[in-house]
C-alpha cells in the first residue's frame, strides 16, 4: 500500500518554542488515520504545514505525491477545520459553488457533486442561509466542502471537539462512511472517537511521533499486562508469592486470578513452570487507547 | 466550451456579491449620491442660509443690508463637492473598507478557501479591486449627480471637471492601497483605520514643506489642487508629478500589502 502522506524530520519553531522536533509520519492510502496528541502537542501546526498554510522549518513533506509548498495546498487534499466558518449570507449550494469554481471544477460537475454531498451530510433540504446553521450543521457542510473535488486525502482537524454527543455521532458516522472513497487524517484528543472510526493511529508527544501504526497492532505492541487464572485460589497465592516484588494483584472476584503488569510473558510462563503451576487461562490484556495515551503523556520514553 | 475563470476573478465576484449583501455597496452609493446632491443644493442655498443666520442673530441687526452676499455660481457647487469628497468622502471610504481582511481573518473564513487553490495574493488583490470598483462607482455616481444638479441650478458648465475628478479618484485609490497594507499588518479593523488616519495626517503635515507637496500623494486630496484644476489656476505641469508619484506609490504600497499578507500567520 502506497503512502498518501509522508513526513520526514519535520521541524517547526514559533520564536524560541520548538513545536515540532523532527516529526516522522506515514499515512497509507485508504486509511482512516487518527492523529492523537494532547492540546498544544503540535497536531494543528503539522496539519497546516501539510496544507501549505504554514511555513515549515526543516524536513520533507510529501503529500499526494508532491512536495508540500507554503502558500499552495497540494491538489487532491481536502480540509475540515475544527470550527469551520462560512460566509453567513450564502446558502450551502452557493458556498459549494464558490469552492468548486476556485478549485477549477466545471459548473455542471459542481452542481451534481454539490447535491450529492449535501445529501450525504444531510443538508439537501437546508435551503436557508448558512448564518442560521447550528454548529453541527456547519461541521457537516464543512465535510461537504472538503470532499467537493474528490480529494485523495481528507484532513480533519479535531472535527468533533466542538460538538455535542449527537453532533459527534453524526460526524463520526459520515467519516466512517468515507472509508471507501478517500484517505482520512483525523486529529483529536477524544480517544473514543479514534477507537470508533480509525484503523491507524499515531501519537504525537513532545514534538515527535512516539507511537505509530495500525490501531490493533499498537494495542498489542504496547501490551505488558497479563491475567493468569488458576483453578484454586491457593495456586493464585503461590504464584503471587513466586512473583515477589512484581506489580501484580489477586483479582477480587473469586480470588483465583492474578493480574501482572509490566512483565515479560516468557518470564511469567517460565515462573509458572518452575513452580509447577498449571493455569486454567493465560490471557494477554490489551491496553485501551486511554491507557496508552496516559502512559505516553506521563512518559514518552517508555512507549518507544 | 467551458471557460476556466481564474480564482482571482471568482473571488472578486464573491467580494462584490458580499459588498451587495452586507450593504457596503448601498451605503457607499447612498452617501456619495447625497454628497453629489447636497453640494449644488448647499451652494445654491448658501446666500439664503447666511441671510437666515444673520436675521436670527440679534447682534448682527443692521448688518443685513450692509452685507453683500454674492450670487452663487457653478464653481461654488464644485468647491462644495470637492470639500465633501476630500473630507467626509475619504473618511467614509476608509471606515467601510478598513475591515477588508480583519473580519475574514478573525472569523477564519479564509482558511478553507485557501486550501482550494487560491493564493493569498489573489485574495488581497480581489478585495482591493472590489473596493476600487465600489469607490469608482460611488465617485462616478456622485460626480454625475453633482454635474446634473449643478447644470440644473446654475446653467453654466466648467472645464477640467474630469481632471479634478481623476485627482480625487486617484487620491481614493491611494487611500485604499494604504488601507490594504494596514489591513494585512493588523488584526483589528479599527487599528487599521487609526493607522490610515495617522498616515494621512503625517502626509498632510509633510505638505508644509513646499518642495515635498509637489510629490506628496496627500496633495491630491487637498481642496486647493482640485479647485485649482477646475479654475485653471493649476496648470497640468504642476500636478502631473503628484499624479505620477501617487500612482507609483499606490502600486508600491499594494505590492507591499501582498508581501505582508503572504507572510502573515493565519
Amino acid at each position: 500500500m502506497s503512502n498518501v502522506l509522508s513526513i520526514k524530520g519535520l521541524t517547526k519553531n514559533f520564536g524560541n518554542v520548538e513545536v515540532l522536533k523532527g516529526l516522522d509520519l506515514s499515512v497509507p492510502e485508504g486509511a482512516v488515520f487518527g492523529f492523537i496528541g494532547e492540546n498544544g502537542a503540535g497536531k494543528t501546526t503539522a496539519m497546516k504545514i501539510v496544507l501549505g498554510l504554514l511555513e515549515r522549518g526543516e524536513g520533507e513533506v510529501i503529500v499526494c505525491g508532491e512536495q508540500a509548498r507554503y502558500g499552495k495546498t497540494a491538489a487532491g487534499v481536502g480540509f475540515l477545520p475544527d470550527v469551520p466558518e462560512f460566509y453567513p449570507y450564502m446558502k450551502p449550494m452557493e458556498y459549494l459553488t464558490l469552492c468548486g469554481e476556485i478549485s477549477g471544477m466545471k459548473k455542471r460537475e459542481i452542481k451534481s457533486r454539490g447535491e450529492e454531498l449535501l445529501k450525504l451530510v444531510g443538508l439537501s433540504k437546508a435551503k436557508r442561509k448558512i448564518g442560521g446553521f447550528s454548529r453541527g450543521m456547519k461541521q457537516r457542510l464543512g465535510i461537504a466542502q472538503a470532499l467537493l473535488n474528490r480529494p485523495k486525502l481528507l484532513i480533519c482537524d479535531e472535527p468533533t471537539s466542538a460538538l455535542d454527543p449527537a453532533g459527534r455521532k453524526e460526524i463520526l458516522q459520515i467519516l466512517d462512511s468515507l472509508k471507501e472513497q478517500t484517505t482520512v487524517i483525523f486529529s483529536t484528543h477524544i480517544l473514543s472517537d479514534v477507537e470508533r472510526v480509525c484503523d491507524y493511529a499515531a501519537f504525537l508527544h513532545g514534538g515527535k511521533i512516539v507511537l505509530n501504526g495500525a490501531l490493533s497492532e499498537i494495542k498489542k505492541r504496547q501490551t505488558d499486562s497479563y491475567s493468569i487464572t488458576f483453578s484454586q485460589s491457593s495456586d493464585a497465592l503461590r504464584f503471587k508469592a513466586a512473583l515477589g516484588g512484581n506489580d501484580c494483584r489477586i483479582d477480587e472476584n473469586g480470588g483465583n486470578s492474578v493480574k501482572v503488569k509490566n512483565e515479560d510473558g516468557g518470564k511469567i510462563i517460565a515462573l509458572l513452570s518452575a513452580n509447577n503451576l498449571v493455569p486454567l487461562k493465560f490471557e494477554l490484556l490489551e491496553h485501551n487507547l486511554e491507557d496508552l495515551y496516559l502512559k505516553i503523556v506521563g512518559g514518552a520514553g517508555k512507549c518507544s | 466550451m467551458f471557460i476556466k475563470v481564474k480564482p482571482c476573478c471568482i473571488f472578486l465576484k464573491k467580494e462584490l456579491f458580499e459588498a451587495a449583501k452586507t450593504f457596503k455597496m448601498l451605503i457607499m452609493g447612498i452617501v456619495f449620491v447625497i454628497f453629489g446632491m447636497l453640494s449644488p443644493l448647499t451652494a445654491k442655498m448658501m446666500p439664503q442660509i447666511m441671510q437666515w443666520a444673520l436675521e436670527s442673530d440679534p447682534s448682527s441687526a443692521g448688518m443685513i443690508n450692509a452685507t453683500a452676499i454674492p450670487e452663487p455660481v457653478a464653481l461654488d457647487s464644485w468647491a462644495q463637492f470637492i470639500s465633501n469628497i476630500t473630507q467626509m468622502g475619504m473618511i467614509v471610504l476608509v471606515i467601510v473598507f478598513s475591515g477588508m481582511l480583519s473580519s475574514e481573518l478573525s472569523k477564519g473564513t479564509l482558511t478553507m478557501i485557501l486550501t482550494k487553490g487560491i493564493s493569498r495574493a489573489d485574495i488581497l488583490l480581489s478585495k482591493l479591486t472590489s473596493a476600487a470598483i465600489i469607490w469608482t462607482g460611488s465617485l462616478s455616481v456622485s460626480f454625475l449627480t453633482c454635474l446634473g444638479y449643478t447644470a440644473y441650478f446654475f446653467e453654466e458648465s466648467l472645464p477640467n471637471l474630469l481632471s479634478a475628478a481623476f485627482c480625487l479618484w486617484l487620491s481614493g485609490m491611494f487611500l485604499l492601497a494604504l488601507t490594504a497594507l494596514f489591513a494585512a499588518l493588523t488584526k483589528k479593523g479599527y487599528i487599521c483605520m487609526i493607522l490610515v488616519g495617522a498616515s494621512s495626517v503625517v502626509l498632510q503635515m509633510l505638505n508644509m514643506i513646499p518642495k515635498v507637496s509637489r510629490y506628496n500623494p496627500a496633495t491630491l486630496s487637498s481642496f486647493s489642487l482640485a479647485h485649482g484644476v477646475i479654475t485653471g489656476e493649476t496648470a497640468a505641469a504642476d500636478f502631473y508629478p503628484t499624479l505620477i508619484v501617487s500612482g507609483a506609490f499606490t502600486l508600491i504600497i499594494t505590492a507591499a500589502a501582498v508581501i505582508v499578507f503572504n507572510k502573515r500567520k493565519l
